[in-house]
């Protein structure tokens, strides 16, 4: 089975909004959710979200597989995934190219990989594992990183390639994280952006981060002149990532793109409105792809 | 086998940096496998350390909302820091994180002066159980119709499997309600009531209803699938005043009790 996503701007389902979605019925073109959040067998999320399926396509986004773990993969948690997949019929599936767990105990983040030979045969390993119990081709995201791992033998956007050719899976382009990780590690976005593989490209995700200012949080032992971007989703889209996603579009053609808010979660209007801006572009994406260019280079 | 591998080392590692304080031995272990400079390395890895434990604290909250407010944020905060090192997440699911925080709390030193905070929890764990629960087929009583009245006494009852009975020395119910956000009354709690505690979603909402000694014994018994005589006799010995049939009816009523039959169990 395929990525059913529409090519437009769809935004992130979460708790504070369940009731305006399901009165209001804004007008977006489908709708993300986090996977966990609705494997309970019964109540209230069971009923948002078989009401929302029947409604919006939905993308299904897990943050809890740990596909990256060196343990063996989650059965439950994956049986769990199939049970929810199987009952909504989800556009899409996917999830980090991430850890988060080590010797069964969990810490619930998305924590980055090292980019190395032995990394990445686990993951893709872990991504096939998935894909057969699942029955179909999962999207995986790349995340945000603060660190690095020593001898570390390929840079992220090689080992994100490698990953989809290996376990033919699909990619998740999250442009923020791409940005953030950039910005902490001292490498060019647009490296990034050119390694990755057009066709293999289902989803982007936008979103907001902040600085985490080290006059203000680093403690005694810590660097004290160490400013870096942390990937908080709490705030609008910064221009400087509208700019990067322009150049995706551009390079990879209109792409079904969300709007992630997590944490200060604004009013479903401000969601909203960020998705139209994605929206515009992609409109504009969508007219280029199909006419050439509105506007040639100087 | 992937045990003595490079990234079950790294992974390892790196989890027990994020358990043990920021300066420690365990950061410092992590160090050797990071790139850049010891200061910036602690930096960066107090950002996963703050995210971690932020997300796991806040995954405590939705959970326990009146403990949290019965305590307040910091001493939660701090309490669920403990917690978390002592008794680590073992599903990718938050939602299920939490199930022995009520035990935890019990034995927690800072909180021995409200011992009735486990027990409040284990009513939140309850309740957070029973919002999730799965849904279950409708009631059924028409199998009543054809049993002869002179028999009734021989009827056991399947009851409703959601629904949560908890003994308190304490008055929970109470607690919980006047701790609820939208509760705007008196917030004053007699805390010399005992209580026994039902709640369940058998109505389709919430209820958390205080029973009764003789109608706590009541439902215990048909719980424990003893037959409607037994079950009545059980009740009367705690207390002989006590009415069996309209608490029966209630019951059936609201669909806590959902069938009735004279199988032996």
């Amino acid at each position: 089975m395929t990525n059913r996503l529409p090519a437009q701007a769809g935004i992130g389902l979460r708790t504070p909004h369940f009731t305006d979605v399901l009165a209001l019925r804004p007008n977006v073109a489908w709708l993300e959710v986090h996977s966990e959040n609705f494997f309970a067998p019964g109540g209230d999320s069971r009923r948002v979200i078989d009401a929302v399926a029947e409604r919006y396509p939905i993308s299904l986004h897990g943050v809890g597989l740990s596909l990256g773990s060196s343990d063996a993969l989650n059965q439950a948690h994956l049986a769990k995934l199939k049970a929810l997949a199987d009952r909504i019929g989800p556009a899409a599936i996917s999830e980090h190219l991430c850890w988060s767990s080590i010797g069964g105990r969990y810490l619930n983040d998305l924590l980055p990989l090292p980019y190395s030979e032995e990394a990445l045969t686990n993951v893709c390993d872990k991504i096939s594992q998935a894909q057969d119990v699942l029955g179909r081709r999962l999207m995986i995201e790349n995340v945000s990183s603060y660190i690095r791992f020593a001898g570390e033998t390929m840079t992220e956007w090689e080992f994100l390639a490698e990953v989809a050719r290996r376990a033919d899976c699909d990619i998740l382009l999250d442009v923020n994280n791409i940005y953030v990780s950039a910005s902490n590690h001292g490498f060019a976005a647009l490296e990034f952006l050119n390694a990755i593989p057009a066709e293999r490209v289902g989803e982007i995700h936008l979103a907001g981060h902040e600085t985490d200012a080290a006059d203000e949080t680093a403690e005694v032992g810590e660097s004290s002149d160490d400013d870096f971007l942390i990937d908080t989703h709490s705030r609008p889209v910064c221009d400087a990532v509208w700019a990067l996603y322009i150049k995706a579009l551009e390079r990879l053609g209109p792409r079904p793109t969300l709007i992630e808010w997590d944490t200060d979660i604004p009013a479903l209007s401000v969601l909203l409105a960020e998705a139209a801006k994605a929206q515009v572009l992609l409109d504009a994406a969508h007219l280029q792809a199909s006419h050439g260019p509105l506007v040639r280079a100087a | 086998m992937a045990r003595s591998s490079a990234l079950r080392e790294l992974q390892s590692r790196f989890y027990a940096a994020m358990m043990s304080g920021a300066d420690g031995q365990a950061c410092a272990e992590l160090g050797e496998s990071l790139t850049g400079e010891p200061p910036r390395q602690r930096r960066r890895l107090a950002a996963y350390r703050r995210n971690v434990l932020g997300n796991l604290c806040a995954a405590l909250m939705t959970s326990y909302p009146v403990v949290t407010c019965v305590v307040g944020p910091a001493f939660f905060r701090e309490a669920a820091r403990h917690y978390i090192v002592a008794h680590p997440s073992e599903s990718g699911d938050l939602n299920d994180y939490g199930a022995t925080f009520p035990g935890f709390i019990a034995d927690y030193p800072p909180a021995a002066e409200l011992p009735y905070l486990a027990d409040v929890a284990h009513l939140e764990w309850a309740v957070q159980t029973l919002r999730n629960a799965a849904d279950v087929a409708p009631v059924n009583f028409t199998q009543l119709a054809n049993i002869a009245p002179e028999r009734y006494g021989d009827l056991r009852f399947a009851v409703d499997s959601r629904c949560v009975r908890l003994d308190s020395a304490w008055p929970i119910a109470e607690i919980w309600r006047v701790n609820q956000p939208d509760y705007t009354g008196d917030m004053a709690v007699d805390f010399s009531s005992a209580e026994r505690v039902l709640a369940g979603i058998h109505r389709g909402p919430l209820s958390i209803d205080v029973l009764g000694i003789a109608a706590a014994v009541f439902f215990d018994a048909l719980s424990a699938q003893l037959s409607l005589a037994e079950a009545a006799q059980a009740a009367l010995n705690k207390d002989e005043s006590f009415n069996f049939g309209p608490v029966l009816q209630t019951w059936i009523g609201s669909g806590l009790l959902r069938s009735a039959s004279l199988a032996e169990p």
